[in-house]
């Protein structure tokens, strides 16, 4: 961290590489677009490298960067919101699972995140596809625990509610997911 | 069990602890709509994990890693500028308080100027004080700047004449984005000086006693 404040590149980079992974597949499943997800990527480490001399070394690291990529990801889709929608999304991904037929159920599990309100998106996609713990968000979001719990339940059931409605609710049977 | 338990129940199981399972299945048999619920969830963890794992570019770290270097030299100039501008400023305001304090009396504002070029000689005075202040500010500033651009220039400049041109295009080629931003920085740090430069000689420039009516005005 000190040789990351005096500017060794090296440091910097190796910093980068560290978080670089969660911060990406962050903003990728945040942003849905994986050109902005670069862009706000290297906003996130922007600001936290100016921020480097206010972080508190008594607190954790990875959920102060995972918290600022969130807000660099709001801010991101606030303003994309004023532009005309991007059609673009992950096409060009390359993906490391083999093509399954449950491309339409994936389109609708996206669909259905993005017209959550924006804090109950973050804590989903924190939670399930980040695989981060209630502590851990809450501690990235500055939130405590409960509030967490809260909106991850909100936002499952807006998500489940909306499978139904769109029909991707196939069978009805009796056996657990 | 009622709804409201086996939904809490799904939350649970989605959360990824360990449920009774006998006790709901019990209730999603005579619920169609709690069912429908936990197939629906069925559906969700399904979906999830088919998801596309989105993989950045080869270069994102270094680009990021050059940018973050890029933004920091950019910080330390202005940080460097700023002392400079602040002594510019200072020296205008005193430049100007001069001027205004020692302007001849009102009372002789209405007095015919004999000749449009023979000020009084008090009005000369401050006049040279003034153009002697901006100079030296201007000097002084620029002079700062300058130091803070030689800076800039990479080590791998070539001290002797180069015979090779491509050599000496890649050595200059290389420093253009240094220049590039040191000018920028300039351009920024002088703004504010030649605005209250500008702004000094406006209000010198109306502050001068009128010619007579057979005369034409300014100087």
């Amino acid at each position: 961290m000190r040789r990351c404040l005096r500017g060794d590149a090296e440091a910097i980079e190796s910093l980068v590489l560290r978080f670089q992974p969660d911060v990406f597949g962050l903003c990728v499943k945040l942003l849905n677009h994986r050109q902005d997800a670069e862009d706000v990527t290297q906003e996130t480490f922007l600001r936290v490298f100016r921020s480097l001399r206010r972080w508190d070394s008594d607190r954790p690291l990875k959920p102060w960067i995972i918290g600022i990529a969130v807000n660099r990801c709001r801010t991101w889709m606030a303003q994309r919101a004023r532009r005309p929608e991007l059609v673009e999304f992950l096409q060009d991904v390359t993906s490391s699972r083999p093509q399954d037929d449950s491309a339409e159920l994936v389109r609708e599990i996206e669909a259905a995140l993005r017209e959550l309100r924006p804090e109950y998106q973050s804590v989903f996609v924190l939670f399930h596809d980040q695989g981060q713990a209630y502590e851990e968000i809450a501690a990235a979001l500055e939130r405590p625990v409960g509030t967490i719990k809260t909106w991850l339940h909100r936002a499952r059931v807006c998500v489940l509610e909306r499978l139904r409605q769109r029909g991707m609710v196939s069978e009805v049977g009796h056996e657990l997911p | 069990m009622n709804c409201l338990e086996c939904r809490e129940f799904l939350q649970q199981h989605l959360d990824g602890a360990a449920i009774d399972t006998v006790l709901v299945q019990s209730h999603l048999a005579g619920c169609p709509d709690c069912r429908g619920l936990f197939e629906a969830a069925r559906q969700l963890q399904r979906g999830l994990a088919g998801r596309r794992v989105a993989v950045a570019s080869v270069d994102l770290a270094q680009r990021i890693t050059h940018g973050i270097l890029r933004d920091r030299a950019r910080r330390r100039r202005r940080q460097q500028l700023a002392p400079a501008l602040l002594a510019a400023s200072l020296l205008l305001v005193v430049g100007l308080y001069v001027i205004l304090t020692r302007r001849p009396n009102d009372g002789v504002r209405n007095d015919v100027v004999e000749h449009r070029t023979n000020f009084p000689n008090s009005l000369q005075q401050s006049l040279e004080e003034a153009g002697l202040a901006v100079v030296s500010l201007t000097y002084r500033t620029a002079s700062e700047t300058a130091d803070q651009t030689r800076l800039l220039l990479p080590a791998a400049m070539p001290d002797a004449p180069v015979a090779d041109m491509k050599v000496l295009q890649q050595s200059i080629t290389s420093t253009g984005p240094s220049l590039e931003d040191a000018k920028q920085g300039m351009l920024a740090g002088l703004e504010p000086v030649t605005l209250s430069a500008r702004r000094a000689v406006d209000l010198f420039l109306r502050e001068l006693p009128p010619v007579g009516p057979d005369r034409k005005g300014g100087l």
